[in-house]
């Protein structure tokens, strides 16, 4: 039951995130709209925890699942990448090497003082 | 009765979807680099078994999208570890607005500047902008500005799985240790295959790159406009 109760919890968030989108209208997804109104609800304890828990984790699990049909579908393109795939690897390869840098070495630096500026604070 | 009529029905490609990637996640369950993940793997026999037997992607899709539409359920669900994590993410709000927000910059401006590099027209490189946000999100920002969305979906993946792949040995290289750091640099480059990786890392760490799909995707409708005028699109 607490499994079902969690399924419907879920689905109604997203259904209310797609709701919103389509009534303004904007180019976001419903889904991620949706996990912010599920964390507004928690927090608001609105909703217990062990009600969405078990269902969570089981989507969470099975996330792999379900993204695979996206790369699968990757091959309706394959035509247009003739000739120019190796450099479509080499950009992707690059562009995700130098985001992985740049967002790790900001939040990792950041983090690190702002954990050391707690420390001094909790010192004094 | 022919194959066609097998294939011609949603059980075909959902239960060929959970069948390759069962034998691949049991397969290379002991590899101990993301280079050998199921996921690639179980990508390119699908797509070669669809080749061979000539099987249309209609047929694969019947059964396919219904897996592909449990990823809405599943991102709202990631609500739960980043509630478990509220404290570690309200005591690091800046680092994770600063990591989040340069990691957008940076993807941006890679993938169009290296698409431009490399010679390609303008439509691929406004379909590769856009790569680090969600393909909701991307599919429209490209075609907003004039690229293709079908590319920018195959672009989306194969950010997923380069980010995915590299992920762990970039933060090795640097000697990034924080899980803080780690979450949010996997999320905003790789978004659901960079947030797979970071849940196999730490909760904490799995927590930090939910949060960054979504605020990756808002940064990267807001900042799009100024990285396609700082190369004069």
């Amino acid at each position: 039951m607490a499994r079902l109760k969690g399924f419907l919890i879920i689905l109604l968030c997203n259904l209310a995130g797609n709701l919103v989108i389509t009534l303004i209208g904007l180019p976001f997804p419903g889904s991620v709209l949706g996990m912010l109104l599920l964390l507004g609800l928690l927090l608001g304890r609105a909703v217990k925890l062990e009600t969405v828990e078990s269902t969570a984790n089981l989507l969470i699990s099975l996330m792999m699942l379900f993204i695979l049909p996206g790369a699968v579908n990757m091959m309706n393109v394959f035509d247009k990448f003739t000739g120019i795939i190796v450099q479509l690897l080499v950009i992707a390869t690059a562009a995700s090497v130098l985001t992985l840098i740049s967002s790790a070495l900001v939040a990792d630096k950041l983090a690190l003082l702002v954990n050391r500026d707690k420390k001094t604070e909790d010192a004094v | 009765m022919s194959w066609a009529d097998v294939t011609n029905n949603p059980l075909f490609g959902f239960t060929l979807t959970v069948l390759t990637m069962f034998l691949f996640s049991t397969l290379l369950h002991r590899a101990k680099t993301p280079l050998l993940n199921p996921f690639l793997f179980s990508a390119a026999a699908i797509i070669i078994f669809l080749l061979v037997t000539k099987t249309p992607y209609a047929h694969y899709e019947k059964g396919a999208s219904i897996l592909a539409f449990f990823m809405g359920p599943t991102i709202v669900a990631l609500a739960v570890p980043l509630y478990k994590q509220i404290d570690k993410l309200k005591a690091n709000a800046l680092p994770v607005l600063a990591g989040i927000a340069v990691g957008v910059l940076v993807s941006l401006v890679s993938g169009i500047g290296l698409s431009l590099l490399f010679g390609l027209s303008r439509e691929m490189a406004v379909s590769m902008a856009p790569k680090g946000a969600t393909s909701a999100i991307s599919m429209n920002l490209a075609q907003t500005f004039g690229g293709d969305p079908a590319l920018t979906v195959a672009f989306v993946n194969l950010t997923g799985i380069t980010g995915y792949m590299l992920g762990t040995k970039v933060f090795s290289l640097l000697r990034v240790k924080s899980p803080v750091a780690k979450g949010i640099a996997l999320g905003t480059t790789a978004h659901a295959m960079g947030t797979k990786l970071a849940f196999d890392l730490g909760e904490e760490e799995g927590a930090m790159s939910s949060l960054a799909i979504g605020l990756a995707g808002v940064f990267t409708s807001l900042l799009m406009p100024l990285a396609m005028g700082l190369f004069g699109l």
